[in-house]
């Protein structure tokens, strides 16, 4: 390993299912402390990458490398351990349950005779979203009470917390308003600053190109390129996730019509 | 995530936050609001409401036999209830828990008298009868994990496929639908000392003098434990205030035995006032000498910086008026309620069955209203605060003492006053501490910690104290209460407190979320499932050893209402939020009604309506509870 190898790339990467070309030719890589945003439309093959780098998938070809290493893993527990962690569309929280509780679920603290050290987990739950930037009133307080932004920042402190070095962002902002949006956005750029090298997946160049370093386009399984923010202005960004020339087409199709 | 950087980083911040002891970042939530926010609060309410009604329209409810009485099926319905609350916190249904009841016990009795000659020993038997359960709480968990069919369809099937085995088996095996005589097996008195040992006490010397003292200091350190929770602590104790609150002590302490150990209406009053003056003195001397005072800029603030204080303080007032005039109006109900002549058919619609509910209706009402409207004066005034919670308590305190001078019998003239009375001082004097004392709005490790112990140990010594009262008599206490209690105790310890309690609540709240983040979700399920069939065979066993023999019908039809004290103990019935507590207290709800319903002479037909009323009460109390738990956040 060197210092200038990359926190996690990828080379040349393709999956196929059968017959089925899922995936081909992507690379790209994160660095510590930048966030790659992952762009494409639906079916573009976002979440095959994702599910590829998180160790539900295994490449079919290519290099996956993290911080210099070739690697395959054979499980999400293996991406895990390698500081590898995915937060997904549904978070992975029971509503009902209080915050501190879903903050250690699964991974729980325990004393020598097996209780959980509870005065310790609310105050860790409550520290590690301070750092955040989110002041919870009341570790108590049941996670269904919180906004869909807020419960995405759980989530993401809950992954660094246990160590994560790669955080991989499932679509964090589809379901959200524009506000939510926007908070959840500080969040991933919280977590940027803290060193850790981010990977978000979105279909919204809005909401990727503020916080981007670079970015990955798919489209069909394959890549539109990988680009570094100082390559790539907002606006070529904007006209390749709109379709660009299809859209023109589309917009000639459907002018031509009336 | 390795373990050893979740290690390492436990260690670290272990060391670093006990220096931090005062940390404003949080805050504080009060004693009060923090109870309300527990899911068995509204069963302990109801729970007293019961109570209440039962005491109010019999002669015999509140007696130590009485309550023998109904603690004997309690204990045994609360069992499986407390082991169904933990499987549908989980997200699941067990209904062949009630035949399982009855199973366990009629294959004791088959395999302990019809095995091989001479049958076999139940010192071996028992623990067969306990592995034969946990395979059948198995084979339900592994048909609704591999399946994932609704276990509710599962659990069904196998309720029949058991129902149709045991009476299938026994009538072939001894050709009769029950298994009786079990007293002529091997073993059989050594096994029923730990199924179904009787306690009868007959010398209790000092019983009541126990009880007395150690309700009243139970008292004490409870409401000095919610002090302590609630306000600042001064840093220099002040002597004048804690030599008034000693004397408040001693003068509470001895109107209240002045009370309980004389009966006329002159006495009562003088002892009444003389324990009133000296329960409020304490209070408000504690609050002087042990919290900070609070400033008077602090005081007339309210009133002048809000908008909404006139608005508040109306609402405050109405409340409290209405409150009060409803507690008024059900304490003269409840002073000429008759409990000797009262019509047994369609009590319901008798004047009689009329002032009773009204009786209980009311007074709860207005400690609600008042409650509400306490609650609803946050922003006035704290002068105009306590001048409407000193007339609410003035007035609970008047109509009490009319009413002992009215009242026929003891049970109104002297307990009910008692109690009434001990309400409305600790009304004032927590008025009066509160004008008094500065409240905390912060976090504070130490009194916190302090204060939570004071109020688990007064409640414990409250309870304890009415516990030994009841015991010993000439009453029979059976061991299943023992094991109830246990029960409740380590379920409520397992749920709050360990990994296992919550992966419970995760498996029933978001199951595929807690199966993706590393929790076993199955294995907890299993484990569940063999929990109740392990319950059922607990009850099945003192079941059996206490009657001597087994009904092939035993237990059959009792899942629901194993189910409905679970849910009227505020388990959410889908799974995910829930308490083992609140269901053992469910289960003392309906063993109350089934036994105050004939004790109050009312047709017993009545007792369907009245339980299925208490499920509906419970659904939409709990539903109201939750939402403005989370709302109050």
């Amino acid at each position: 390993m060197t210092d200038s190898a990359p926190l996690l790339e990828v080379r040349d990467i393709a999956k196929h299912f059968g017959n089925i070309t899922a995936l081909q030719g992507i690379s790209t890589s994160v660095n510590a402390g930048e966030v790659t945003c992952v762009l494409g439309d639906n079916g573009a093959g976002k979440s095959t990458f994702i599910k590829t780098l998180a160790g539900v998938h295994q490449q079919s070809e290519g290099q996956y490398l993290v911080e210099g290493e070739e690697v395959r893993f054979g499980s999400p527990r293996e991406a895990l351990s390698k500081g590898i962690a995915t937060v997904y569309q549904d978070l992975a929280m029971a509503p009902l349950m209080s915050i501190w509780r879903n903050f250690f679920l699964g991974s729980e603290p325990r004393n020598a005779i097996g209780m959980m050290k509870t005065a310790f987990m609310k105050r860790t739950a409550r520290e590690e979203m301070a750092k955040m930037g989110i002041d919870i009133r009341d570790p108590e307080q049941p996670v269904g009470t919180l906004s869909g932004g807020e419960r995405q920042s759980v989530a993401i402190a809950r992954a660094v917390y246990f160590g994560a070095k790669v955080l991989i962002l499932d679509e964090p902002t589809s379901a959200l308003g524009v506000k939510q949006s926007g908070v959840v956005l500080k969040y991933i750029i919280a977590a940027r600053d803290r060193g850790l090298g981010v990977i978000f997946i979105t279909h919204n160049p809005h909401h990727a190109y503020p916080v981007g370093d670079r970015f990955l386009i798919l489209n069909r399984g394959r890549s539109m390129g990988n680009f570094a923010k100082s390559d790539l202005p907002r606006d070529e960004l904007v006209k390749m996730m709109a379709g660009g020339a299809e859209l023109d087409a589309l917009t000639h199709e459907l002018e031509g019509s009336r | 995530m390795s373990d050893d950087s979740a290690n390492v980083a436990v260690d670290d911040s272990d060391v670093v936050t006990e220096e931090v002891r005062i940390d404003e970042r949080v805050v504080h939530v009060g004693p009060i609001q923090r109870m309300l926010t527990r899911p068995e609060v509204g069963a302990l309410l109801g729970a007293i409401a019961i109570w209440l009604l039962f005491w109010a329209v019999t002669d015999k409810f509140g007696t130590a036999a009485a309550t023998a009485n109904w603690l004997d099926p309690a204990a045994t319905l609360g069992i499986m209830s407390v082991a169904v609350a933990l499987l549908m916190i989980g997200g699941e249904f067990d209904l062949s828990s009630g035949i399982m009841t009855g199973a366990t016990g009629i294959t004791l009795g088959l395999i302990a008298k019809e095995f091989g000659d001479n049958g076999l020993n139940v010192f071996i038997v028992v623990p067969i009868v306990f592995f034969l359960a946990a395979v059948v709480g198995w084979l339900n968990a592994q048909f609704v994990n591999r399946t994932a069919l609704p276990s509710f369809i599962v659990t069904l099937g196998s309720f029949f496929v058991i129902k149709g085995a045991v009476l299938g088996y026994t009538k072939r095996i001894v050709d009769k639908v029950l298994v009786d005589d079990l007293d002529e097996t091997a073993g059989y008195s050594g096994m029923r000392k730990i199924f179904a040992t009787e306690f009868k006490e007959t010398t209790y010397g000092w019983r009541d003098e126990i009880f007395v003292i150690g309700a009243i200091l139970g008292l004490v350190i409870l409401v000095v434990g919610v002090l302590e929770l609630t306000y600042i602590r001064r840093a220099t104790a002040n002597p004048t205030g804690l030599l008034v609150a000693v004397a408040g002590v001693v003068a509470g302490i001895g109107g209240l035995l002045g009370l309980l150990n004389t009966d006329g209406v002159g006495t009562n009053a003088l002892f009444g006032i003389l324990g009133a003056v000296g329960v409020v003195a304490a209070m408000a001397g504690l609050g002087l000498g042990r919290y900070e005072p609070r400033g008077d800029v602090e005081l007339a603030a309210a009133d002048a910086d809000s908008d909404g204080a006139p608005l508040a303080r109306k609402r405050m007032s109405t409340f409290t008026l209405v409150g009060v005039a409803l507690i008024l109006l059900g304490i003269a109900l409840g002073a000429i309620i008759d409990s000797e002549t009262q019509d047994a058919f369609l009590f319901f619609f008798t004047v009689q069955g009329f002032r009773a509910v009204a009786f209980v209706g009311l007074i709860v009402a207005g400690v609600a209203l008042i409650f509400l409207g306490a609650r609803a004066g946050g922003s006035i005034s704290a002068k105009t605060r306590l001048s409407l919670l000193l007339f609410a308590a003035v007035s609970i305190a008047a109509v009490a003492f009319i009413v002992q001078a009215m009242a026929e019998g003891r049970k109104f003239r002297t307990e009910f006053f008692t109690a009434m009375l001990l309400v409305a001082t600790i009304v004032v004097g927590s008025a009066v501490t509160e004008f008094l004392a500065r409240k905390r709005t912060f976090s504070d490790a130490r009194a916190d910690r302090l204060g939570r112990l004071m109020v688990a140990v007064g409640m414990v010594m409250t309870l304890l104290a009415w516990a030994q009262r009841t015991v010993f008599t000439d009453n029979i206490f059976r061991i299943a209460i023992l094991w109830w209690v246990l029960f409740t105790i380590g379920a409520t310890f397992v749920l709050l407190r360990t990994r296992f309690g919550n992966w419970i609540q995760a498996v029933g709240g978001n199951f595929d979320a807690s199966r993706s983040i590393g929790v076993p979700a199955a294995r907890v399920k299993t484990t569940l499932f063999i929990v109740v069939a392990l319950a059922a065979a607990l009850v099945g066993m003192c079941l059996a050893f206490r009657l001597n023999s087994v009904q092939a019908s035993q237990g059959d039809g009792q899942e629901f209402f194993f189910i409905i004290a679970a849910v009227v103990g505020g388990n959410r019935l889908q799974g995910g939020y829930g308490s083992a507590l609140g269901a053992a207290i469910g289960a003392a709800i309906i063993s109350m009604v089934r036994n105050g319903i004939p004790l109050a002479g009312w047709n017993t037909n009545w007792s369907f309506l009245v339980l299925g009323a208490f499920l509906l009460g419970a659904v939409l109390l709990n539903n109201y509870v939750r939402e403005k738990a989370e709302a109050a956040r």
